[in-house]
């Protein structure tokens, strides 16, 4: 359908509301994306017409909503460039793919002395997971360090490893930061290195063009809620084989072959690692949102975003008030910009965008870790996506105008 | 003025931004009488204080550490008060203005060194916020002992959202005894009404934290049994033991009941914005 930013804008019916007597301006969708008509509609059409639950139905609504979701499966398998639907297992967000790999394969893969690798970068989600396991089989964690401007190199990976590396897990695009980190070459030293690979891709999937094959990832994560879809579910992509070689971390009922009293066999992937009614309507919505985000194109979308982000970077960056967080360089970035004003605590920063209807997230993003290497308590984070447009970039600039003249920045103030 | 700019001055006045700016009690006193360090975890706002008060009268006062403009401001406005005084006037001085914050008591009620933090006064309106006013004064507490004497090296933390003393009901008025009204959901609810949540002052009912009441015969003759089912407005909440007991405690005072049942749920995780009534979002400045 081409890039028709008005078309789309239409398409999303939040967008016409309004916050704080002004039109909603939403740079949060790096937190959660608004969903188009399309999508809500998909998911109330299967409430009215095939709500039934999914496996060993034989009834008409029973098998259309299994159909549902197998179609959804086979979509998003498709989306992401994985060889067959098989590979794709939903959990309820990245965070439950993140523990089933950590858990599932971790447990059984993982021994005293055994290295996981992950990036300063991380989100918690990304982190503690890891902390976790490697706790539990007395395996050690450790990090790659980051440049000071947020990026990382492929060369502090490689002195990162050891023969003891087990598993590289890492964010392609970080959410705090917007740094996008070099995804295939990680891989490739990974692999080089005896090593497993997670590529936690939340904020990537939703974004950019994604192809597990041509990366060679064995693992890799990510959010429906993060790209038009419903929330409350989540993906994760393993090799067939690696994910046949795991243990489930949840069982019961959908997850098996055989049950008998004294032993039971477990169902192959993906199958395996759905125990219990899925999220079933969710899932179906789903499809929906790639069909969306198919017909709009990946790279129109991302060559969008980055319009705005270039657009918000002339914004920030000649301001002496502003620091701005994250790469130099735009190429090493995503459609998200962090951000501080002067001494201001990002609460008090947030507040004041919102007055003006301007949606941007504050604080430590689930980034603890990173805040505190980058001895800041957080920051003010916008974020782009297909929806947004210029004008929103305009009315940030103006949110960031008042931000500085309601709290005086760069006044001098004497009170007593 | 526009829709959202009102509500925004009203949490942050003029003053508080220009007391927000200010320099003159900025840095650290050394040597000091009295250090004091304390953070709010949730929000990760952090002061630490340090007094110069060689014959326990406060000659000078300095602060350094990080937060909102609310907490810097407030902490700056305290600072101005307490410069000058002994610690006795100074404890008088921080429980007037715990006591305008906590109890919403009036503005004219502050002791005369308050004057300008009366500016705070919208942040009363923010339950969420007042956290912010309140960390260096209750730092500042926890500097001074109760003995009236400064302490070296005091850590003060404050505590996910309920802090203060609390204040939530004990007896609810209690029924009339001569006639027994019938046991009714009005009557329950009439009984809980009562309970605060000790941090916000708002009715734990208004919150939206009961999600249910059953009211059944008892198995001991002639009773009824009341089963509450509530949340607390946080999984960490300290007060969660003390508030499910003030819930028994009005409940088991209602005549004709003999057993009271209250049982804590997190499902539904609570959520002030789809639970609480509109009154209860707008003391939380939920809209």
């Amino acid at each position: 359908m081409g890039f028709d930013i008005k078309k789309i804008r239409a398409d999303f019916p939040i967008l016409k509301r309004t916050v704080r007597g002004k039109p909603l301006v939403y740079l949060d969708s790096a937190a959660t994306s608004q969903r188009p008509r399309q999508v809500i509609d998909a998911l109330s059409s299967f409430y009215e017409n095939h709500n039934a639950n999914i496996h060993r139905g034989v009834h008409a609504l029973a098998e259309e909503a299994e159909a549902l979701v197998e179609e959804s499966r086979a979509k998003t398998a498709r989306f992401i460039g994985a060889p067959k639907p098989e590979t794709i297992v939903f959990t309820s967000n990245t965070t439950h793919s993140i523990n089933l790999v950590a858990q599932g394969w971790g447990r059984k893969n993982l021994k005293p002395g055994d290295e996981v690798l992950i990036t300063e970068l991380e989100h918690h989600s990304n982190l503690v997971p890891w902390q976790r396991i490697t706790e539990e089989t007395g395996a050690l964690l450790r990090y790659v360090p980051i440049e000071e401007d947020g990026t990382l190199t492929v060369e502090a990976a490689r002195k990162a490893f050891s023969p003891k590396t087990k598993m590289f897990a890492f964010t392609a695009m970080s959410n705090s930061l917007g740094t996008v980190l070099p995804v295939k070459e990680l891989i490739d030293l990974a692999h080089a290195n005896g090593a497993l690979t997670l590529v936690d891709a939340a904020q990537w999937v939703p974004h950019l063009k994604t192809d597990v094959a041509a990366w060679g990832v064995d693992f890799l994560a990510f959010s429906p809620h993060k790209m038009l879809g419903p929330t409350g579910l989540g993906v994760l992509y393993g090799k067939f084989d690696l994910l046949d070689a795991m243990d489930p971390i949840m069982s019961g009922g959908g997850m098996i072959q055989e049950v008998h009293y004294d032993r039971s066999t477990y169902a192959p992937p993906p199958h395996r690692f759905e125990a219990g009614t899925p999220n079933i309507a969710d899932t179906a919505a789903f499809g929906a949102a790639i069909d969306y985000l198919e017909a709009v194109g990946m790279d129109a979308i991302h060559a969008h975003e980055m319009e705005l982000t270039q657009r918000a970077l002339e914004i920030l960056e000649p301001d002496e008030f502003v620091t701005v967080l994250g790469p130099q360089k735009i190429e090493d970035r995503g459609g998200v910009v962090s951000f501080n004003i002067d001494d201001l605590h990002p609460h008090d920063v947030g507040q004041v965008f919102d007055s003006e209807g301007v949606a941007v997230r504050v604080g430590h993003h689930c980034c603890q870790p990173l805040m505190r290497k980058l001895g800041i308590g957080g920051t003010a984070r916008a974020s782009f996506y297909l929806y947004n447009s210029l004008e929103d970039v305009e009315a940030f600039a103006r949110g960031l105008s008042k931000v500085k003249e309601f709290f005086k920045v760069g006044v001098p103030v004497k009170v007593s | 003025m526009a829709e959202g700019d009102a509500e925004l001055q009203d949490l942050y006045r003029d003053v508080l931004v220009d007391y927000y700016r200010d320099g003159t009690f900025k840095g650290t006193l050394d040597p000091h009488d009295v250090h004091a360090h304390g953070v709010n975890p949730v929000c990760g706002d952090e002061i630490e204080l340090t007094l110069r008060a060689p014959a326990q009268k406060i000659e000078e006062v300095k602060f350094t550490g990080h937060g909102c403009v609310i907490s810097r401001a407030s902490a700056a406005m305290m600072c101005e008060a307490i410069e000058g005084k002994d610690f006795p006037e100074t404890q008088k001085i921080v429980s007037s203005f715990k006591r305008f914050m906590l109890e919403k008591a009036p503005i004219d009620s502050l002791h005369k060194e308050l004057e300008e933090a009366a500016a705070l006064d919208g942040v009363r309106k923010f339950p969420l916020r007042i956290k912010c006013a309140l960390l260096a004064w209750n730092t500042l507490l926890q500097g001074l002992d109760e003995n009236g004497k400064g302490h070296k090296d005091s850590e003060y933390e404050e505590k996910p959202m309920c802090d203060n003393g609390a204040k939530a009901a004990g007896a609810n008025g209690a029924a009339d005894k001569e006639v027994t009204p019938e046991l009714t959901f009005k009557s329950v609810g009439e009984a809980i009404a009562p309970v605060e949540d000790p941090e916000i002052h708002v009715s734990i009912a208004e919150l939206g934290l009961i999600y249910g009441a059953e009211i059944s015969d008892s198995k001991e003759s002639g009773g009824k049994k009341i089963k509450i089912t509530m949340s607390l407005t946080s999984p960490a909440c300290p007060y969660g033991p003390m508030l499910l007991a003030s819930v028994h405690g009005v409940l088991a005072k209602l005549p004709g009941v003999r057993d009271v049942d209250v049982d804590l749920s997190f499902d539904p995780v609570w959520d002030p914005k789809t639970m609480a009534s509109e009154e209860a979002k707008d003391e939380l400045g939920i809209f």
